[in-house]
């Protein structure tokens, strides 16, 4: 899968995220660090953390359990999106 | 023939890319295999215009972030005394196009009597953790007497087993 593809497949992922640009940002910083996170749980983990220090930043108001809730997520998705697989694919088996 | 094998080499050359691009093994059944169960209703032009309730499953593998393949089976419920009941099975790749929609195309068997090929368009939405509702539009090539015909089905959509 080309970089293209790929932001354009996160890109969608991110489209209820109501923080400008936080996509771009979290590629961006995966591109550069993702190496050191070659599975899917250290890739979420690592993930997290970073989207939750980004969204405090960006966020500082956000009530702490929806921002819980939605880096999990979200985290998640980046993660195994990265590593080759599609997290939702089970919502096509119908 | 010339068609299906060029058909072949692409999909051999997406896996070979994907292989090497990923990082989860092609055939790392833990983290790409899913089973879903599904409940709803559904309605065919032919044979007899069918329609009823459904309740079925898949068993599906994920090639690529925007690539599967699944095994469905689908038991229909008549609404009425005259129909029979339906038994549906379907063999389909499935090509995501969207975060909600999916495209597919694969080849379907209703009963003993009717199966052709099958083009279908799912648009989907995750409602809650491993739960989704959907809705198919499939075009059915008949490969028997009677004429192509369309199947439409409104489900929700359970994940029973696999990473998510």
């Amino acid at each position: 899968m080309g970089a293209f593809d790929l932001l354009t497949f996160l890109s969608h992922i991110f489209g209820g995220l109501d923080i400008p640009g936080i996509e771009e940002k979290a590629i961006a910083w995966l591109k550069e660090e993702g190496a050191e996170y070659p599975d899917i749980q250290s890739r979420t983990d690592a993930l997290e953390a970073w989207l939750r220090k980004t969204i405090s930043e960006a966020e500082p108001e956000l009530d702490p359990a929806t921002m819980a809730n939605t880096i999990k997520g979200i985290a998640a998705d980046i993660a195994h999106g990265t590593v080759g697989v599609d997290p939702k694919a089970w919502l096509g088996g119908a | 023939m010339r068609r299906c094998t060029l058909l072949a080499i692409a999909f051999a050359l997406l896996l070979a890319t994907s292989a090497r691009a990923q990082t989860v093994a092609v055939m790392d059944v833990s983290q790409r295999a899913h089973v879903t169960a599904n409940a709803g209703t559904m309605v065919l032009t032919a044979p007899e215009k069918w329609s009823g309730a459904s309740l079925g499953g898949t068993v599906l593998y994920n090639l690529h972030p925007k690539l599967s393949a699944f095994v469905g089976y689908d038991h229909g419920f008549p609404i009425n005394d005259v129909d029979k009941s339906l038994n549906l099975w379907r063999a389909v790749g499935s090509l995501r196009v969207h975060p909600d929609a999916f495209v597919g195309f694969g080849y379907a068997w209703f009963d003993k009597h009717t199966d052709g090929a099958l083009a279908q368009l799912v648009v989907t939405k995750q409602v809650l953790p491993r739960t989704g509702v959907g809705a198919i539009y499939a075009h059915i090539f008949s490969n028997g007497t009677i004429d192509d015909f369309e199947y439409l089905r409104v489900y929700v959509n359970y994940h029973l087993i696999g990473k998510e």
